[in-house]
């Protein structure tokens, strides 16, 4: 069924609340990446086995991931008359049980979480709304502002009915039917978007200059090659709503004028790539990719092009090399990729993030969303809190959050309740701060003046056992490995660093060795070629004014500060 | 990286002549992939899903039907860490050693798989049963220490789990 009119969508949307509150009970299991890792499929297998054994009267149905991924396989339980139930940590045995209370039209206890009201916003008629929103109130999302990941395990990625009925399409079917190409690039511009994938630059300029560039042919390319140690955001997206960023993308062409998009999906996320395509079929027959989208004369196709497991071709000129299917090296800038771009043609690379938000921008005005987050900052962003925490995960709240409540109040503290060391905002590339220097705004204005960057929102906590020389040398060694060998200051400087670095790890170097490094970073920073090579001596020139203490003990004695 | 490619280039000499079915490249090049330059990569990784690495004679099939110059598929093949130019296991254990899984135990997990099968980091037994790589992050940081084999993802792995897990592949 093709939709090409508001009427299509209207009975989409019908059915869409028909499947969000069924007749009979329903069961939707996670079957995310995440989930699967923890036996979600073999769940879901089980239970339809069940099902056809015994003739149940129950439906059984997928969702994505929360974000949660610990908390996984979670479980949707919808039943006539009540709001959904969300369950965690679920098994095979736990579900049965289920099965059985559902029989009994009891609600089981064992593993649920809250129940769920509605989960982003008030919207078109909202099946879930009448219900008391719980979600919000229930750890881990209490304070947090889902706008992006609200749906996200909670519907059924693969329905676009479901998303329908979430408000999804009314964004695009706006921007065709009432908005010019430079209206939807006014809105975003209005809105003060920033690309969320670490450059932070503004995403309506950027448009801007591509759509007035003349050419026959024009890119939109998704920067999917999520390669930060510590973020998984993008496949959260792409696994929990990728009708969402399919929405943001045909936004995006249209508003440039392309009609190629290219999502650019990294080698290690093996589930996520047939999942996109099994997503992108559904979406074309429902013709909202290919030929006349939602009934428009607008053509858009688009297509998902696999990585080979470089770091830096998250960098956009590298990824444009990958994707002619070549070597992926940085270029040199000028031209940008907006005036030269894949195949010689203006191009423009958004992050996942980036390109979800751009359908509650067109929905609700740029200016709503500029009513989010900070002065220079705004919208929401996803915080990927990894490391020695208690509820390790994806927060999505306002920026310029302060990061202690984040930490503490969201995430729960450190993981046995010892004491935080230090917190890294931005990994890799972010520097350490130590705990005394947690009391600060999450945005990149705050983080850029204390010399570090917010990157793409993965925060790893640190307690009093970890030792920051270890730390810093794991990382020095991945930009080693990543590095794509084009110019001399990253690839033999970086080396260098992590040479010396080993010396004061094992307690062979001198205080002289230290002086060096710090020299050997101050040139690096200056003189590379990419800012992934930039970046990367900053978080040891950074380690060491701060944590000069573990530095020192490694130096004279040999080993750690706290090691006795 | 430069050394790294050396390495390969070295170990591929040593690499014995196996048959080249050159029906089924064609079938992955032109009827998979169009004959598009541009799908190099994933031409690539069909071809390495076939033999599970890339042998330099389809390699060099590939560059003349492409029209790419065997030194840029060559470039490519050493550049990216998904290809390998030298047999490689039934299975592939790829031990992720992302910040999230290092600060929660991945190098003792990675000691004890080394210490299981007497492999270092880019290692084939010789059995040809397992390949062993490490990899930064897949992803799935709340579960750390993960390691992933084939598609598989094994998440909270304590150290003691090792060997049943690596007993489930053949």
């Amino acid at each position: 069924m093709k939709i090409q009119n508001i009427w299509d969508l209207n009975k989409l949307e019908e059915k869409g609340i028909r499947s969000l509150a069924p007749k009979r009970p329903k069961i939707s299991i996670g079957l995310s990446t995440c989930g699967v890792s923890l036996g979600a499929d073999n769940i879901f297998e089980k239970m339809n086995r069940e099902k056809e054994k015994h003739a149940l009267k129950i439906s059984i149905g997928q969702t994505g991931c929360s974000g949660f991924c610990d908390l996984e396989p979670m479980a949707i339980v919808r039943m006539p008359g009540k709001p959904p139930l969300l369950y965690t940590q679920m098994t095979v045995k736990k579900i049965k049980q289920m099965i059985q209370d559902i029989k009994r039209k009891k609600i089981t206890q064992e593993g649920l979480l809250c129940k769920i009201g509605d989960p982003a916003l008030p919207r078109r008629p909202d099946p879930l709304l009448n219900e008391i929103p719980d979600y919000q109130e229930a750890s881990p999302f209490k304070d947090q502002y889902r706008l992006l990941l609200g749906n996200c395990g909670v519907i059924d990625p693969l329905s676009v009915s479901e998303y329908v009925a979430m408000g999804g399409y009314s964004a695009l079917y706006k921007a065709f039917y009432q908005m010019s190409p430079g209206e939807v690039v006014e809105e975003v511009i209005r809105s003060g978007l920033r690309g969320r994938g670490g450059a932070w630059f503004p995403t309506g300029i950027k448009w801007d200059m591509a759509r007035k560039t003349t050419s026959e042919e024009k890119f939109v390319i998704c920067n999917a090659d999520e390669g930060d140690p510590g973020a998984y955001k993008d496949r959260t997206i792409m696994e929990g709503n990728p009708f969402k960023l399919f929405e943001g993308i045909v936004l995006a062409g249209y508003a440039i004028g392309s009609h190629l998009g290219l999502i650019y999906l990294r080698e290690e996320y093996p589930h996520t790539y047939q999942f996109l395509n099994k997503a992108i079929d559904i979406a074309k027959r429902y013709g909202l990719l290919g030929r006349n989208v939602l009934g428009s004369n607008f053509n858009f196709t688009l297509k998902v092009i696999r990585g080979g497991g470089s770091y830096v071709c998250g960098e956009e000129t590298a990824l444009m090399d990958s994707l002619e299917g070549e070597v992926g090296d940085p270029r040199l800038r000028p031209p940008f990729p907006i005036e030269k771009g894949l195949w010689e043609q203006p191009t423009i690379v958004n992050n996942v993030e980036t390109l979800a938000n751009i359908p509650l921008i067109i929905e609700h005005g740029g200016e709503w969303y500029a009513g989010i987050g900070t002065e220079k900052a705004k919208g929401t962003k996803i915080f990927s809190v990894i490391g020695q925490v208690q509820q390790p995960g994806l927060y999505e709240v306002p920026l310029g959050t302060n990061l202690e409540d984040v930490i503490f109040k969201m995430a729960g503290g450190s993981l046995n309740g010892g004491q935080i060391k230090a917190v890294q905002v931005g990994s890799p590339f972010g520097s350490f701060l130590p705990r005394e220097k947690l009391d600060i705004s999450l945005d990149p204005e705050t983080l850029r003046d204390m010399g570090s960057m917010i990157g793409s929102g993965v925060i790893v906590v640190l307690d009093q056992e970890t030792c920051l020389v270890d730390i810093l040398l794991h990382t020095l060694s991945f930009f080693v490995e990543e590095s794509c060998g084009k110019c001399a200051p990253c690839r033999e400087g970086v080396f260098q660093m992590k040479e010396i670095m080993t010396a004061i790890y094992e307690g062979r170097a001198t205080m002289k060795d230290l002086t060096d490094l710090i020299d050997l970073g101050e040139m690096i920073k200056d003189f590379a070629l990419c800012a992934l090579g930039g970046g990367a001596p900053l978080i040891i020139l950074n380690g060491i004014k701060d944590f000069r203490k573990d530095f020192e003990a490694h130096i004279t004695t040999g080993k750690c500060s706290w090691s006795s | 990286m430069s050394q790294a490619a050396q390495n390969k280039s070295v170990q591929f000499e040593s690499v014995p002549s196996i048959d080249i079915d050159y029906m089924e490249l064609d079938d992955i090049i032109a009827d998979e992939f169009n004959n598009d330059k541009e799908n190099l990569i994933m031409i690539l990784q069909a071809i390495q899903r076939c033999y599970n690495f890339l042998p330099r004679p389809a390699l060099a099939y590939l560059s003349t039907k492409l029209d790419v110059p065997y030194s840029q598929i060559y470039g490519v093949a050493t550049f990216y860490s998904t290809f390998s130019l030298e047999p490689r296991g039934r299975n592939i254990i790829s031990i992720c050693l992302g910040t999230a899984c290092h600060v929660r135990g991945g190098e003792r997990v990675r000691e004890r798989i080394e210490g299981a099968l007497n492999l270092h980091d880019g290692e084939t037994t010789e059995d040809q049963r397992f390949t062993l790589e490490t990899v930064r992050c897949i992803g799935c940081c709340s579960l750390g220490p993960v390691v992933k084999i084939n598609e598989d993802m094994h998440g909270h792995i304590s150290y003691d789990q090792v060997n049943k897990i690596l007993d489930q592949y053949e």
